[in-house]
Formats: C-alpha cells, sequence, structure tokens
C-alpha cells in the first residue's frame, strides 16, 4: 500500500456537463486520483483512436487498483468564476468564425465555471506493488516522462505537495456509502466517479461516498474502491 | 528539471477582471478564504495577454483576438503548429474533429505542403499557470461614476450606444496579485530560445484582463521565487508571499526553509523587492547556503533563463 499527501491551492473535477455552469464534484474523484497516480508513474493512459473527437482510454495495459480518499481537516470550499469560454456551440452560434478558428474552438460565451480550493488529502493506493514504485520513482523525478506536471484536473491547478506518508495523519476517509448503511443518514454525501467513459457513458460508474464525520488513522475497509479500466 | 515560480506584483488599484454585472455595478471576480473574499484574475486571462506580449515581441503566433467583431472573436493564421507559433508551442491546443473533419484537414494539410502524420488533434499545454490570487481581502470599495449623454445630432451619427446619461458603479481594489507557473523544461528543450522569451514576456507582463484605459495594472513581477527541480510539484506553498503593514515583501516558507534545510538552498532564485526587503544577514546566510539572490526581477529570469537548460 502507498499512502500520498497531496496539497493544491485549487483543483476542479468535472462531472460530465454542457451548458453555461460548468459543476465539480466536490472533492477529488478515484478516477482523478487514479490518472493522478498514473501522470506521477508516467503511464500514459490516454488514447486517439483517430476517429473519435473524445479523449478515450487507452483500452489495454493499465494497472487495476484499489484506491481510497481521505480529508485532512475542513473538507474543499466550492468557488466559482466567470468566464468567457471558447466552445464548439450547438446549434449556429458563432458559426461566422468557424472558418478563421482553423479548427479550434470557435465560439465565446459566458460561462461560470465551478473549482474547489483549499484540497488538503490523502490518496491511498494498494493491489499494484508496480505500480507503487513507479510512483515513488515519478515523485522525485526518476522516471522518464511526457506526460507534463501533474495537475487537479484542469491543467491550470497545480498541487503545491505531492509526498509519500509511512503513517498518515488521521483524516476522515471517503466511505462508499449503500442502502443498509447502519450509521443512517451521512453528512456531506457526495457522488464520485470511480472510471469514466467519454463516449459510452453507461459504462461511466460512480458511488455516493461520505467522509467519516470522526477522523481516522486507519483506513475503512469501506473507503477502497476498485479502479480497473 | 521543472521549473515552478511565484509571481508578485506591485500594489496598485485595479477594476479590471469583472465578472457579471449586478444592474450598473461592475462586479470584480473574487474567492473566498477564511473569513473574507480575495479577487482574482483567471489563468486564461493571463495567457491570453502572453500571447499579445509574444506578438509585441515579434515573436510568430498563430491565435490573435479580433477586437472589432460584433462579439468576442479569435482567428488563426493556420491550424495548429508547436514548430511554428509559439503560443501553440506553449499554450496547446484541442481540434475536436471526427473522421469526416479529420479527412477534410489531412487533404488542407497535405495542399499546404504539410506532413499529416505529423499534425496532432490535441496538446497540452507546456504553460502551467494557476489563478492570481489578491494578497488583500476585497474590502467592499467601488467608485461611482457617470457617462455623459450623447446629444450628437442624428445627421452626424445615427446610432448610439445609450440615449441617457449611466450612473456607474465600479467595484476596485488596492493589492497586489500573486500567481504561480510551472513548466517542465525537457518538453521545453525543442525551444529553448522561446522558452527563454517566455520568461522575458513573464518579466514585462501587462494587459492582462483588460479594462486599462481606466484600471491600468502591471502584472510584471515585483518579486519572484523560482524553483528548479528534478520533483514533480514545488514542495512549498506556491501563494506564500505575504506583505506586512510596511509594504516589506516576504516569502516565510521557503527562506525559513532554506536557513533550516528543508529546502535545497541551490535549486532556489530569490528575486526582486522580496530581497531588497531582506536584512542583510538574512541574504548572506541565504547565498552562504548557496540559494541565488538577485534585486531586479527582470535579471533574476534572465539569469535563470540562461542556466536553465545546463543544470541536470
Amino acid at each position: 500500500m502507498l499512502i500520498l499527501r497531496l496539497d493544491a491551492p485549487f483543483g476542479v473535477f468535472r462531472t460530465f456537463t454542457a451548458g453555461s455552469f460548468r459543476p465539480t464534484a466536490s472533492f477529488i474523484t478515484p478516477s482523478a486520483a487514479y490518472g493522478l497516480l498514473l501522470n506521477i508513474a508516467g503511464i500514459e493512459m490516454r488514447h486517439d483512436n483517430g476517429k473519435s473527437v473524445a479523449t478515450l482510454i487507452r483500452p489495454k495495459g493499465l494497472p487495476a487498483v484499489d484506491i481510497a480518499l481521505g480529508a485532512r481537516g475542513a473538507l474543499p470550499r466550492q468557488q466559482s468564476m466567470f468566464q468567457q469560454l471558447h466552445n464548439y456551440p450547438v446549434g449556429t452560434s458563432g458559426k461566422e468564425h468557424k472558418a478563421a478558428a482553423k479548427g479550434n474552438k470557435y465560439n465565446i460565451t459566458p460561462t461560470r465555471r465551478a473549482f474547489l480550493s483549499e484540497i488538503h488529502a490523502y490518496i491511498a493506493v494498494r493491489g499494484d506493488e508496480g505500480l507503487e514504485e513507479q510512483v515513488t520513482k515519478g515523485l522525485s523525478g526518476e522516471t522518464a516522462r511526457t506526460y507534463g506536471l501533474p495537475f487537479m484536473g484542469d491543467n491550470s491547478f497545480l498541487p503545491d505537495r505531492l509526498e509519500v506518508v509511512e503513517q498518515p495523519e488521521p483524516a476522515r476517509w471517503y466511505e462508499v456509502v449503500d442502502e443498509a448503511d447502519e450509521d443512517g443518514v451521512r453528512e456531506d454525501i457526495t457522488r464520485l466517479t470511480v472510471i469514466i467513459d467519454r463516449i459510452k457513458m453507461e459504462n461511466t460508474r460512480s458511488a455516493l461516498f461520505a467522509p467519516q464525520q470522526i477522523p481516522s488513522a486507519e483506513i475503512p475497509e469501506r473507503a477502497w474502491v476498485r479502479v480497473a479500466y | 528539471m521543472n521549473l515552478f515560480c511565484t509571481v508578485l506584483t506591485y500594489t496598485a488599484p485595479s477594476a479590471n477582471y469583472r465578472g457579471e454585472s449586478a444592474e450598473n455595478r461592475a462586479v470584480i471576480q473574487k474567492i473566498t478564504k477564511g473569513r473574507f473574499e480575495y479577487p482574482i484574475i483567471s489563468p486564461e486571462a493571463i495567457r491570453n495577454a502572453l500571447r499579445e506580449t509574444f506578438a509585441a515581441m515579434d515573436l510568430p503566433c498563430n491565435r490573435k483576438r479580433l477586437h472589432d467583431a460584433e462579439q468576442l472573436a479569435v482567428e488563426f493564421k493556420d491550424y495548429p503548429d508547436a514548430d511554428r507559433f509559439i503560443d501553440d508551442f506553449f499554450m496547446g491546443w484541442l481540434v475536436a474533429a471526427g473522421s469526416a473533419d479529420r479527412k477534410k484537414i489531412t487533404k488542407e494539410l497535405k495542399e499546404k505542403g504539410r506532413d499529416p502524420e505529423k499534425f496532432a488533434y490535441k496538446r497540452d499545454s507546456i504553460l502551467r499557470m494557476n489563478l492570481a490570487v489578491a494578497l488583500e481581502p476585497y474590502r467592499h470599495n467601488s467608485v461611482f461614476t457617470q457617462s455623459p449623454q450623447d446629444l450628437t445630432s442624428k445627421e452626424v451619427k445615427g446610432c448610439k450606444n445609450t440615449e441617457n446619461s449611466q450612473l456607474l458603479h465600479r467595484e476596485v481594489t488596492c493589492t497586489p496579485f500573486q500567481y504561480p507557473f510551472a513548466l517542465n523544461l525537457k518538453e521545453c528543450s525543442d525551444h529553448q530560445e522561446w522558452t527563454q522569451k517566455l520568461l522575458e514576456a513573464v518579466g514585462q507582463l501587462n494587459g492582462v484582463a483588460g479594462n486599462h484605459a481606466r484600471s491600468y495594472f502591471e502584472m510584471a513581477p515585483a518579486s519572484l521565487i523560482v524553483r528548479l527541480t528534478s520533483k514533480l510539484v514545488a514542495g512549498y506553498d506556491t501563494y506564500g508571499f505575504s506583505v506586512d503593514d510596511q509594504g516589506r515583501h516576504s516569502f516565510q516558507e521557503v527562506v525559513e526553509g532554506i536557513s533550516q534545510g528543508d529546502y535545497p538552498a541551490e535549486e532556489f532564485w530569490l528575486g526582486g523587492k522580496l530581497v531588497k526587503d531582506m536584512d542583510e544577514q538574512t541574504v548572506r546566510e541565504l547565498e552562504g547556503k548557496g540559494a541565488h539572490l538577485v534585486r531586479n526581477s527582470q535579471n533574476l529570469l534572465a539569469t535563470v533563463a540562461d542556466t536553465m537548460f545546463s543544470r541536470s
């Protein structure tokens, strides 16, 4: 098992969205944490099949792991920003600029984008010692990589700290919530994506999570989710 | 090797990054930290200003804004080309094209003598840049102004923006802003001269977020801190600048961290007002540990530009 301490001033973890409001999940998602780990390890998970407009996930060869997420201290804050967003519009808006944009986004429209601030988290991973070793080497710059720098869901948002910790401080681990939950109604329940498929939405998997009310130094078994493509 | 830098601007009044208007009130965009709201400037606004700075430096740019279109608009000289255009190289692109569009683009590229096999439909931004955040919270200051009624005869011009005089509230703030940016220098190695020009552009950045006719605000660094490291993250609070009541700049976490041996001193460059405001003992101590101190921010960026590709 490997545990990373993560500190980031800002981050965004978009749900599948179109329209003038761009929401974010309320915490780093298991799918985003998985992408971050692979970025650190220098493992390319993006795939271009030459046909699709969307970025695909590499169909084979990605590690399958369990991931658990914990919040250190206060949960992140939700913020939002009003911007002129460049986009490909649905309909005919901005069509007079399409030719001049040379394939780039040709329409500009006002949008409100949500994002998180003050993210203090633990990302725990188990189930693939090879990946754990690659992540450790990647963090100290020992891995050859062509993957830019790690980012928090948007390439503008960089983490300040990513460190391997032997023993985490008590944290509020996000547990999977189910109907048979003996704890009753949980606070801060949130839906987080576990794996994503941008082409076939039915393959995207998410679950309801809730952070523990009392911080714990031990990772509860209910916090672990399988991330496998 | 990776470069991490935090820039701190000078303190000045500004009102040049507006969000939604609330009736006749032009609203500055803000985030909440602790109990207060702090003005922000988006990285997209800073990046757009960098593109315009590149153009002003006579560097080859693909994208430019059309300032006289009916709506906000941009135009490109050609399909993205990271070897030909500096803005494509650093900012990346997305050409969302399915099968049919790809055939059309392939044909066009061939007609222009470009190799379609070398064309990528997506490229990440090499330049990573975060929000600029004010050091001072918004104090609910605003100025109240009035635009005059336009009484020009219709025979001279038939079209007027508004018929009547307008009352305008404009939120203003008086604060420096700080923002971090980062580069993976390996990704920059194919265009080292452009990378040096990028740092030069950061050193004279201006025109961010518009409205400069009424609210001139320079984004050039008053102080800055640079770390060159093989690590993937900066390893400190990248919004760590503070300004005290006397206007002195400090970056306590790193300065103390170098003194205490928490950070490898030789990886750090500190410059501008931050250095001018240091006492002599701290300067001697940091330099004795191996940190690089330069009193002028632009000189510091030039020094880093000269050495960043030679470090391993």
